[in-house]
């Protein structure tokens, strides 16, 4: 399988957290190998997005893991507070 | 916490799930798992406790990896974006019965544990648990009886502490509780 397009996966994720789906955006850029996103909300939702002790941040990043182990990548995900 | 408990159903009796709901959480899961470019399929059916969703594939391994983090990821992330906050029947993600094997496996090492600790007379310390095997863990060491059992820590993850009850004389009494 070739390696998906893992920004739009990223992006989707965020919009359905949401209940602004319109104010999200995600840059994306390389630093040494890993493939860093960086999510912006509207700044209302930056909790939604983070999760109480911050658990859905983190069970998006361990699916990103799961992705990355399957396709030989480093991912990394920010929200941008 | 809200999205690991089974709820009230937004509708309805405690049998069944709208169908439209089971549709949707088979959907949006088909659609996280795709999306990563995981050769994975879900299906989601209804069951009395649960919406089930089943993970088979080539690369369910990788959602099984450290203890089937990527399970528990994708659980959570179904019942938060599914019910947004709201209760509902719990969604519950499974791949070829890992769980099960796993919850089997967490409540017997607590009963060995707890038959050490009552032996010793000593405190014993299990690994880092989620509240739902906790909840496990508690109740089958209440039924178990001569030991008391306490969560310890902070967080989502929470160690369990077996404490042996002191019992003067060698005779094991039925727990009384019921």
């Amino acid at each position: 399988m070739t390696e998906p397009d893992i920004k739009s996966w990223v992006e989707s994720m965020a919009r359905d957290l949401v209940d602004h789906p319109d104010a999200v955006s995600v840059t994306s850029f390389e630093d040494e190998g890993v493939l860093v996103f960086e999510v912006t909300v509207d700044p209302s939702e930056v909790g939604r997005v983070i999760g109480r002790q911050g658990r859905t941040v983190q069970a998006v990043r361990t699916l990103l893991e799961a992705a990355g182990a399957r396709h030989a990548r480093y991912y990394e995900l920010e929200i941008v507070e | 916490m809200l999205d690991d408990r089974g709820g009230e159903p937004s509708e309805g009796g405690e049998g069944q799930a709208p169908p439209t709901e089971v549709a949707d959480v088979e959907r949006l899961a088909g659609r996280i798992l795709g999306g990563l470019g995981l050769d994975v399929r879900a299906t989601a059916t209804d069951t009395e406790a649960a919406i089930r969703v089943d993970v088979t594939g080539n690369d369910r391994d990788y959602l099984l990896s450290h203890r089937g983090q990527g399970l528990g990821a994708l659980q959570y992330l179904l019942n938060r974006i599914i019910y947004r906050g709201h209760r509902g029947k719990k969604i519950q993600v499974d791949c070829d019965g890992f769980r099960k094997l796993r919850e089997d496996e967490i409540v017997e090492v607590a009963l060995r544990s707890a038959e050490k600790a009552r032996a010793r007379g000593e405190e014993c310390l299990l690994s880092p648990l989620n509240p739902y095997e906790r909840r496990l863990v508690h109740l089958a060491l209440a039924e178990l009886g001569g030991v008391e059992t306490r969560s310890v820590g902070d967080g989502f993850l929470k160690r369990i502490a077996i404490v042996p009850l002191a019992k003067p004389g060698a005779g094991r009494e039925p727990d009384d509780h019921s």
